[in-house]
């Protein structure tokens, strides 16, 4: 990519030699040079939204060490070197503010999710004793077992941060989550062979604490859906997609539910 | 925060001596590099000398991410001649520095500036005739014991803007300051002419309290200031004060009651509180005479 297409206007510089057709090319590549991407962008690469950010918070605290205002109340004054303050401000933003229309649009939804929380607390806990095998399992597998979801934690922690900063591709996010989960997989099953006292195990670990449950999921989701089966009787309820006359509507198809009745035999062994 | 090294030298060797560290992996491996080039080791024999300081320590972030720690150790060999090694072992505050503080006539922006004064001649060591502080306002505010919400923190900064002690760096986004008021006339620095020699930057408002004449004390444990006691007695820290109490307590259950009971560490007899060890007592003397009643012949 050439260098003028993404460079700052600033540093965009004629030498004394240059004609007339050079000042005015270099001229016009100031005014259409893409040097920061359009603020939407921050949704996209989470390191741009991480600076901006930064770079936003610092300028509200450099604007009440120099002027003692808030950065709003700068922006609205007509002091010269507030302008000034504000129009460096706006030059140096790492991301572009114009009102192009994927920014509008942007601003509309951040503007309708201002006030939405995703966090809702439930009224009761959850019972997670209709998950359960209902097993006995000894201490000192508990034991081991904890100390495998310790370590599964941290290097969730790890890849999470590392697909947020990277962005890493879904796809291969995808192949190296289903790759350590198959390593825990292996690791629990060399310390609790019998995979219903295992998730019996998971689930007083990750259900009695507000922590995550992600771990029972991914180790013992076929048992768990197995359990949720036997206790209804190994009916199963989905959704059915329907031309017409559907019992309710999602995504602009109508559904109807239907229920299945599964034998034991049909719930496959691994 | 990471804790301020002034000699940078020492701190190096130390941690060559004992393989552990008490900053962070990369502040620790970045002094590493500037004391091995200090030392004259070419920059490859720098790289493997700070891989093999990691391995030796064994260091959890080398373990979690080797690529990442190796890449970061061959650029910090690169970069090892770009910088000097400190080997300093505090900064001079002079008496007209101190004058020029308490002008200000407000303790806690008296703390403030000192605390200022002091990061910023700890800069100028790095960098000579450059005054300038670069640490984020919450520690700042941290090593000078001003204690405030953080939207009060910059109108303090403020109030010392206006009153002409620091210059904020012109860069929009640069939350850097310049101290203004440091005296570069003095040369000759006694603790007789009211100067003071600061080594020990973890407590620099307390720094400051006892330089006003407040009651403070060095820790004769870890050397940290720490507010004397009301007796003037006191000789160790809040966190040292613990290796120097009386021996440990031990919970035993009483084998009758099932009550918690606090007995000493070294006693390995006590198995009841006190009120059943006494019945217990009576049972037995009770049991002892009947049996000596009962060996009397008639």
């Amino acid at each position: 990519m050439p260098r003028y297409w993404y460079e700052e206007p600033r540093f965009i510089t004629v030498s004394e030699d240059d004609g007339e057709d050079e000042v005015r090319r270099a001229e016009f590549n100031a005014k259409i040079s893409a040097y920061r991407k359009p603020y939407f962008m921050i949704y996209v690469y989470p390191k741009l939204k991480k600076d901006y950010l930064k770079y936003i918070s610092n300028v509200e605290c450099k604007s009440e060490v120099l002027f003692d205002i808030s950065l709003d109340e700068l922006i609205q004054s007509d002091d010269p070197t507030a302008i000034e303050f504000v129009d460096s401000y706006l030059s140096r933003m790492p991301v572009g503010r114009n009102d192009c229309v994927v920014n509008r649009i942007c601003q509309i939804f951040e503007n309708a999710f201002d006030s939405w929380s995703a966090k809702s607390d439930p009224e009761t806990p959850f019972d997670y004793s209709i998950l359960k095998s209902n097993v006995e399992y000894s201490q000192a597998d508990y034991a081991s077992i904890f100390e495998i979801y310790n370590y599964y934690l941290l290097q969730v922690k790890n890849f999470h941060n590392r697909t947020r900063n990277e962005r890493v591709d879904k796809f291969e996010a995808f192949i190296e989550k289903q790759t350590f989960v198959d390593t825990f997989k292996r690791r629990c099953a060399l310390v609790c062979s019998n995979r219903y006292e295992l998730c019996d195990i998971m689930l007083d670990i990750c259900y009695q604490k507000e922590s995550g449950k992600r771990f029972v999921w991914d180790v013992c989701g076929d048992v768990l859906i197995d359990n949720l089966l036997s206790r209804n009787g190994y009916k199963l309820h989905f959704p059915e997609v329907v031309e017409s006359n559907g019992e309710f509507e999602y995504g602009g198809s109508q559904f109807k539910m239907t229920s299945v009745s599964l034998s034991e035999d049909d719930m496959t062994d691994e | 925060m990471n804790k301020i090294i002034l000699n940078e030298k020492e701190f190096a060797e130390n941690c060559l001596q004992t393989l552990s560290t008490e900053l962070d992996t990369y502040s620790t491996v970045m002094i590493l590099a500037k004391y091995f080039h200090y030392r004259g080791l070419p920059k490859k024999d720098i790289y493997t000398s700070l891989v093999d300081f990691l391995v030796d320590s064994k260091s959890i972030d080398y373990a979690k991410n080797r690529q990442y720690w190796e890449n970061t150790c061959e650029w910090l060999s690169i970069k090892a001649d770009k910088y000097a090694l400190l080997d300093t072992n505090g900064v001079w505050i002079t008496k007209k520095e101190f004058n020029k503080i308490k002008e200000l006539n407000n303790k806690v922006l008296e703390r403030l500036a000192f605390t200022l004064l002091c990061l910023a001649k700890y800069n100028a060591v790095k960098h000579e005739g450059s005054y300038w502080v670069n640490f984020e306002y919450r520690d700042i505010f941290a090593m000078a014991r001003v204690t405030c919400k953080s939207s009060e923190r910059n109108k303090k900064i403020n109030t010392l803007v206006k009153a002409g002690y620091v210059i904020p760096a012109k860069q929009v986004d640069n939350l850097n300051l310049n101290v203004t008021f440091v005296d570069e006339e003095t040369t000759e620095y006694s603790e007789e002419n009211g100067d003071l020699f600061v080594y020990d930057f973890r407590e620099l408002g307390y720094e400051y309290r006892k330089y006003s004449g407040e009651d403070f004390i060095r820790c004769a444990e870890c050397g940290i200031l720490t507010k004397g006691g009301e007796r003037g007695t006191r000789r160790y820290c809040k966190s040292c004060l613990k290796y120097t109490k009386k021996p440990e307590k031990k919970e035993i259950i009483c084998i009758d009651c099932g009550k918690v009971v606090i007995t000493s560490k070294h006693d390995g007899h006590k198995c009841r509180c006190d009120d059943c060890q006494k019945a217990a007592n009576r049972l037995s003397k009770r049991e002892w005479i009947k049996q000596k009643r009962d060996e009397i012949p008639n």
